[in-house]
């Protein structure tokens, strides 16, 4: 999906129906012209239904493989048929000429349905709470919920009529959220990764065109995932080059030093590239004293161990530590500079990939 | 050959030490269970670890989205087809006609020069029982070569890299591109992602004195290789107990022994990757595409010598639904050309005969059009083997287009995929074929 305004749109909805009912997220994602197109929805018409969408829905963002069959999709497609794209006003448009008012079997039920009653199949199928609720956990917080955890989750989604709020809110208060084995159980994501790291350097977001940059770099292109699926997430995030990326853009981040490699071949790429170095050159170092305090900046004995409460909220691994102090030894007199080094020292180390 | 090189392997980047101190230094506990297996697989393996300068290569070209294979080596002569493609069919005097029945695509005049030199090779009717119309798990299918109802967790080049590949270098793989595909998961995950080549080092940000690391560097390169759990102390360990620790020896798979190991193959290769990408030139002009760009990239890597077994590039967009005619002959036209461009490039380094190029895609697509000009979700479709010493020409059977043939109306494979990836496994890469696919397939001779 190449259209930047129509992601944009299905990300204001994501935004907009995050905290709000399943149903109507479904609804609404199947509606924005984003989806419509890169699904082919829009064209799909009576005569010859398109299954694509009628396939991904299933597939991708509600049940999963192996819980409907080839028929299920099919028959989907049927039903679907007539919600289209008006292309002028940029927006859904339900046309009942293009619609299969026919009989058609999804998910069990027998009816002449609709759109809109395969949505509502879809979201009363035992499968698809816990599809949902699996995985916004995985999400925020492990990979590996237990069966039993994921059960629960979804008769308390159920319970509350599918709406996120009420989930969302049972998730961060259980127990398990907190568990030793979700804490730093993750890998950042390049957004997160960006993020996190401005707020904890006190600094300002670099200009958009850097972060594009930075990030694309990082293997997240906003508003551009690999596939309508969305990025793979967790350990896809680490390659031998993603992390060397990470390594070397965090000097950037702190050090205001380096530039964004860019691979394109193309003359519009390259032109971004060269903008957004432009821009880079105009970004300043962190500025240590909104980072530590006036002692630990002149203490070498207390730099660290602040730096570490900071930015890895744990220990650092002893001979790490050592190295680092090493590091700061080799300099003399400690300065700003030389601590700026150091945080990018441990913005550079596999832990700091971890959430 | 000056510009040759010889890569540390993980093994000798152990035992000499990242700072080349002799001192007792520590390693991760996972590469330590590794390190202690490598002998143990090394005494009872009978396939040589080939690297360097004279063993085959295998570039794994994947066409992601499920290509057309009917539009691609078209039946042009085949009633059926025309009947079935209405709009969007290719006729006799459209097509790069190979024999009486079957054709290329107009725009793939790239494959017909290799066809017509004897370079080219297609397997017609290539698939998999019970197929799966999923793009995602029909992808994970042919990634990790398991059965239509089974699922496997690692890929399989992975296990290509697990039973014959131990012990060797970290490039011994060689992804191009930002994600990492399945076929390289693996028990002991072996090879690189690279898509970046200017990213691909460590850069300090400080200016050290000519020929010396400075600080920072140094210590970019302790806080990613230690964590002080394990101390090995030189070489006396190196043997250990070897049955003992063989049989323990699994990837523990917490997210940060693999960040660590990702680190450790960051480090071994980025010196490498950078000199040679800097000093080998390219001798042929490659289309400013991804795919371009991604060859582009392998033909240097291979052109400087990196010991790569196993390059992996892919090329997407194939999933036609709408309006199926020029985006399909773009892409169409990209791969030919790209490939043709890769083919010069290794001919004018004197490395084509040590190259194998084989393409694939998670499935075909259906006999009949739909509404939108474009095609759904199918089955059956050919692969592309492309190289010097391979069996040039069409194997395999086309599959019937006759409407009581098809399935659900889709082709029927006639030539199941891991055929193909034994014959290259047997033949081009030199191994045994049954533990890497899991079962025993009578390999194609493809090679």
């Amino acid at each position: 999906m190449k259209d930047a305004y129509f992601m944009w749109l299905q990300n204001q909805t994501f935004r907009r129906l995050a905290s709000g009912n399943w149903l109507q997220m479904l609804d609404a994602v199947a509606k924005d012209p984003a989806m419509l197109l890169w699904l082919d929805q829009a064209q799909s018409r009576k005569q010859s239904p398109n299954e694509n969408f009628a396939r991904e829905v299933m597939e991708l963002f509600s049940l999963g493989e192996g819980h409907y069959t080839e028929k299920d999709v099919t028959e989907a497609a049927r039903a679907m048929t007539g919600w289209t794209l008006n292309r002028a006003a940029q927006r859904y448009e339900y046309r009942i000429q293009f619609h299969d008012d026919g009989v058609k079997t999804v998910l069990g039920k027998t009816g002449s349905l609709n759109g809109l009653d395969v949505l509502n199949l879809i979201v009363a199928h035992p499968q698809s709470s816990r599809f949902i609720t699996s995985k916004l956990w995985k999400f925020f917080a492990d990979d590996n919920p237990s069966t039993e955890l994921i059960e629960s989750l979804a008769t308390n989604f159920r319970s509350n009529g599918n709406n996120f709020k009420p989930l969302l809110r049972t998730m961060f208060r259980s127990e398990e959220f907190y568990a030793d084995s979700v804490i730093r159980s993750q890998v950042k994501s390049p957004v997160q990764w960006l993020v996190g790291s401005v707020r904890t350097l006190e600094r300002e977001l670099p200009a958009s065109i850097v972060c594009m940059q930075l990030l694309k770099n990082l293997g997240q292109e906003l508003l551009m995932p690999p596939n309508v699926k969305g990025w793979d997430g967790g350990l896809s995030w680490i390659t031998t080059n993603n992390l060397l990326s990470r390594y070397n853009q965090a000097a950037m981040l702190v050090l205001a030093e380096g530039t964004i490699p860019g691979d394109s071949d193309k003359k519009k790429g390259r032109k971004i590239e060269e903008i957004a170095n432009r821009m880079a050159k105009n970004m300043h170092a962190v500025d240590v004293s909104a980072i530590l305090n006036e002692q630990e900046r002149n203490t070498k004995e207390l730099v660290i161990p602040a730096l570490e409460k900071r930015f890895l909220q744990a220990k650092l691994k002893g001979n790490q530590a050592q190295t680092l102090r090493a590091f700061l030894d080799s300099r003399g007199e400690l300065d700003d500079q030389d601590i700026r080094h150091t945080i990018r020292l441990i913005m550079s180390t596999p832990e700091y990939q971890l959430t | 050959m000056k510009n040759e090189i010889t890569l540390t392997t993980r093994r000798e980047f152990l035992r000499n030490g990242m700072l080349g101190s002799a001192v007792a230094w520590t390693v991760p506990t996972f590469l330590a269970n590794t390190f202690s297996a490598l002998h143990a697989e090394a005494a009872d393996s009978a396939t040589q670890i080939a690297t360097g300068r004279d063993s085959t290569i295998l570039v794994v070209l994947q066409m992601a989205g499920g290509n057309d294979g009917l539009n691609t080596v078209v039946p042009y002569s085949n009633d059926h087809y025309q009947k079935a493609r209405r709009s969007i069919g290719l006729s006799a005097k459209d097509v790069l006609k190979l024999n009486d029945s079957v054709g290329l695509h107009p725009s793939l005049t790239g494959f017909k020069g290799l066809y017509d030199a004897g370079s080219l090779g297609v397997v017609q009717g290539i698939g998999y029982p019970n197929p799966n119309r999923s793009h995602f798990r029909s992808t994970e299918i042919w990634q990790t070569a398991s059965d239509s109802q089974k699922f496997e967790k690692y890929g399989w080049i992975g296990r290509y890299f697990d039973n014959a590949c131990a012990g060797a270098d970290p490039t011994v793989g060689v992804n191009v591109g930002r994600q990492m595909p399945q076929a390289f998961a693996a028990k002991k995950p072996m090879g690189i992602s690279l898509d970046n080549p200017q990213n691909y080092r460590f850069v300090s940000g400080e200016k050290a004195k000519r020929g010396e690391m400075d600080a920072s560097e140094k210590s970019y390169r302790e806080l990613n290789s230690t964590e002080g759990e394990m101390e090995l102390g030189g070489e006396s360990n190196s043997g250990g107990s070897i049955g003992a620790v063989a049989g323990t020896v699994t990837h523990n798979g917490s997210p940060l022994d693999f960040i660590e190991r990702t680190a450790m193959d960051a480090q071994i290769s980025s010196d490498k990757i950078l000199e040679i990408s800097k000093k080998v030139e390219n001798k042929a002009s490659y289309p400013a595409s991804q795919l371009g760009t991604s060859l582009k990239l392998v033909s240097r890597l291979i052109g400087g010598g990196l010991p790569t077994r196993i390059f992996y590039v892919s090329q997407g967009g194939y999933d036609t639904h709408t309006n199926q005619a020029n985006a399909h002959e773009r892409l169409l036209r990209d791969l030919g050309d790209s490939v043709k461009a890769f083919t010069d490039d290794l001919k004018a380094q004197g490395n084509f005969q040590r190259v194998v190029v084989m393409t694939f895609s998670e499935f075909g697509r259906r006999v009949n059009e739909n509404a939108n000009n474009g095609t759904d979700h199918g089955a059956a479709a050919p692969m592309f083997i492309i190289g010097d010493k391979i069996k040039a020409g069409l194997m395999g059977t086309y599959p019937s287009l006759a409407p009581e043939d098809l399935n659900n109306g889709d082709l029927k494979y006639t030539v199941d995929f891991r055929t193909v990836y034994a014959g290259i496994l047997e033949s081009w890469l030199k191994t045994k074929s049954e533990p890497v696919l899991g079962k025993k397939f009578t390999p194609l001779a493809v090679v």
